[in-house]
C-alpha cells in the first residue's frame, strides 16, 4: 500500500517540493502587520518645541482650553513675577537630554534682573526639582543664536515622571514693571 | 497525471510572481526609515469626525468633552499620517472632571477615514469617564487584534467621546493623551557593545518533505 501511494506521487515529487518551499517563502515574507518587535515599543529620544504659555500659574490644569505654541510670551509688565512656558506631560518617565532656545524677539527693558530657569513642577505647579544648572539672564542672553541651556549635574534633576511636567520659568526678581518683551522658542530633547 | 504537473506548475509560476511583488514591496518600505512618535497633540470637534473640521482650529494638548453641547459624540482628532502607523501603546490622563451625567460617557480609540466613516476600533474595551481615575496616567487597552491598530494613509485617528443618552447634564471632562504609534521595524538604539560570539551559533533546522523517487 505504501508504495502505491509513493508509485502516484512520483511524478509530481519535485513540482511539489517547489511548491512547499514557495509557500513557505511567501509566507515568510508575507505582509501581515505586526506590532513591532520588543525593541520597538522601548522609548525613543524626542524633541519637545510646542508648549503653552500661562501667566502667574504652573498648574497643568492652565493648559485647559489654551491652544500650543511654539513662542513663549515672557512679558514684563503683566502684573505677575511669573510666566510659565509649559510642555505637555507624559506617561512615561523620561531623561531630559539637552534643551536649547532662541530669542526670536526681544524689546523693551526691566529695571531688575529678568531670569529663564527650567523646572519641573507637579500637576498642581508645585516646583519639584530645577533641571537648568542656573538661571539665564534674558536681558543679556544672545538674540542672535541658539542658546544651549547647562543641565544640572545632578541626575535625579532631569528625571521627568508621569505626572510631572517641564515648565521654562520667566521670573522677575522684582514686581512687575516696565516694558520688557522677550519671545524665545525652545527644542527639548527626552529620551 | 500530467494535467496535475501542469496545474502546479502554473501555480508555482502564480506564486513566484507573488513572492517577486512582495519582495518588491519590501524593499520600497525600506526605503521609508522605520520610526517612532509620541502623539499627544489634537483638535476637539464636536459632532464631526471628518477630517475638515481640522481646517482652521489649533492644536489643543487637552481635549473637551462635555455632556451639554447638543451632540452624543465628540472627538479628539489626532494628526493624519503620510505613511502607514502602527499603534503600539496608548495612555490617557484626566486632567479635570467635573459635573454629571445620568447615561454613560465613554471613550474609545477609533480609526476614521477622511471623511469621518468608523474603520475601526483600536481600544479593546470603552473607558467609563465618569468613574475612570483622574490626575494619573492610565494604559488605554488596545485591541488584541494586530489589524484594528494600524493607521493607513488616509485615515486618522480620533479619541472619541460617546454619550449613551441625549445631549444632557453637566459633565466636563478634559483629558490629554500620550499615543505612541511605529512606522516601519523600529529597532532600539542600544548602548551596550554586542559581544563578538566566540563561537558560530547553531543554524536553525530545516524540515522539508521527503518523496522517494
Amino acid at each position: 500500500m505504501p508504495n502505491r501511494i509513493i508509485q502516484n506521487i512520483k511524478p509530481i515529487g519535485l513540482p511539489l517540493i517547489g511548491l512547499l518551499i514557495l509557500l513557505a517563502l511567501l509566507f515568510s515574507f508575507s505582509g501581515i502587520p505586526q506590532r513591532a518587535t520588543a525593541g520597538g515599543t522601548s522609548l525613543s529620544a524626542e524633541a519637545w518645541r510646542l508648549g503653552v504659555s500661562s501667566e502667574g500659574s504652573a498648574a497643568y490644569t492652565t493648559l485647559i482650553g489654551r491652544s500650543v505654541d511654539s513662542v513663549a510670551s515672557f512679558r514684563s509688565n503683566r502684573s505677575v513675577q511669573d510666566i510659565y512656558f509649559i510642555f505637555p506631560s507624559t506617561a512615561r518617565t523620561r531623561t531630559i537630554q539637552s534643551i536649547m532656545l532662541k530669542i526670536v524677539s526681544r524689546t523693551g527693558s526691566y529695571a531688575n534682573v529678568a531670569n529663564l530657569t527650567f523646572e519641573i513642577r507637579s500637576a498642581n505647579g508645585t516646583l519639584q526639582r530645577t533641571v537648568s544648572a542656573s538661571p539665564l539672564d534674558l536681558q543679556t542672553a544672545t538674540t542672535a543664536d541658539w542658546v544651549t541651556i547647562g543641565l544640572s549635574t545632578t541626575a535625579a534633576n532631569l528625571t521627568l515622571a508621569p505626572g510631572e511636567h517641564l515648565v521654562a520659568h520667566f521670573n522677575l526678581a522684582d514686581l512687575p514693571g516696565g516694558d520688557l518683551d522677550v519671545r524665545p522658542l525652545f527644542e527639548v530633547v527626552v529620551q | 497525471m500530467k494535467s496535475l504537473r501542469i496545474i502546479i506548475a502554473a501555480i508555482s509560476a502564480l506564486l513566484c510572481m507573488a513572492f517577486l511583488i512582495q519582495i518588491g514591496q519590501a524593499a520600497m518600505l525600506a526605503n521609508t526609515p522605520a520610526t517612532t512618535e509620541t502623539w499627544r497633540l489634537g483638535v476637539t470637534s464636536e459632532g464631526d469626525a471628518a477630517q475638515s473640521a481640522l481646517i482652521g482650529r489649533s492644536a489643543s494638548v487637552v481635549a473637551s468633552f462635555r455632556s451639554n453641547r447638543d451632540v452624543q459624540d465628540i472627538y479628539f482628532l489626532l494628526p493624519a499620517s503620510g505613511r502607514e502607523q502602527i499603534i503600539q501603546s496608548a495612555a490617557y490622563r484626566i486632567i479635570q472632571r467635573t459635573g454629571s451625567y445620568t447615561s454613560t460617557a465613554q471613550l474609545t480609540l477609533e480609526v476614521y477615514d477622511a471623511a469621518g466613516t468608523l474603520l475601526r476600533t483600536a481600544s479593546a474595551a470603552p473607558i467609563d469617564l465618569q468613574t475612570a481615575t483622574t490626575g494619573s496616567w492610565a494604559d488605554l487597552p488596545l485591541s488584541a487584534t494586530s489589524a484594528q491598530l494600524i493607521i493607513a494613509p488616509r485615515e486618522y485617528l480620533i479619541a472619541r467621546f460617546s454619550l449613551g443618552g441625549g445631549s444632557a447634564g453637566d459633565l466636563d471632562i478634559r483629558p490629554e493623551f500620550e499615543i505612541v504609534v511605529t512606522h516601519g521595524t523600529v529597532t532600539a538604539p542600544t548602548a551596550t557593545v554586542t559581544p563578538i560570539p566566540t563561537q558560530i551559533p547553531t543554524p536553525p533546522k530545516i524540515y522539508l518533505p521527503l518523496i522517494l523517487r
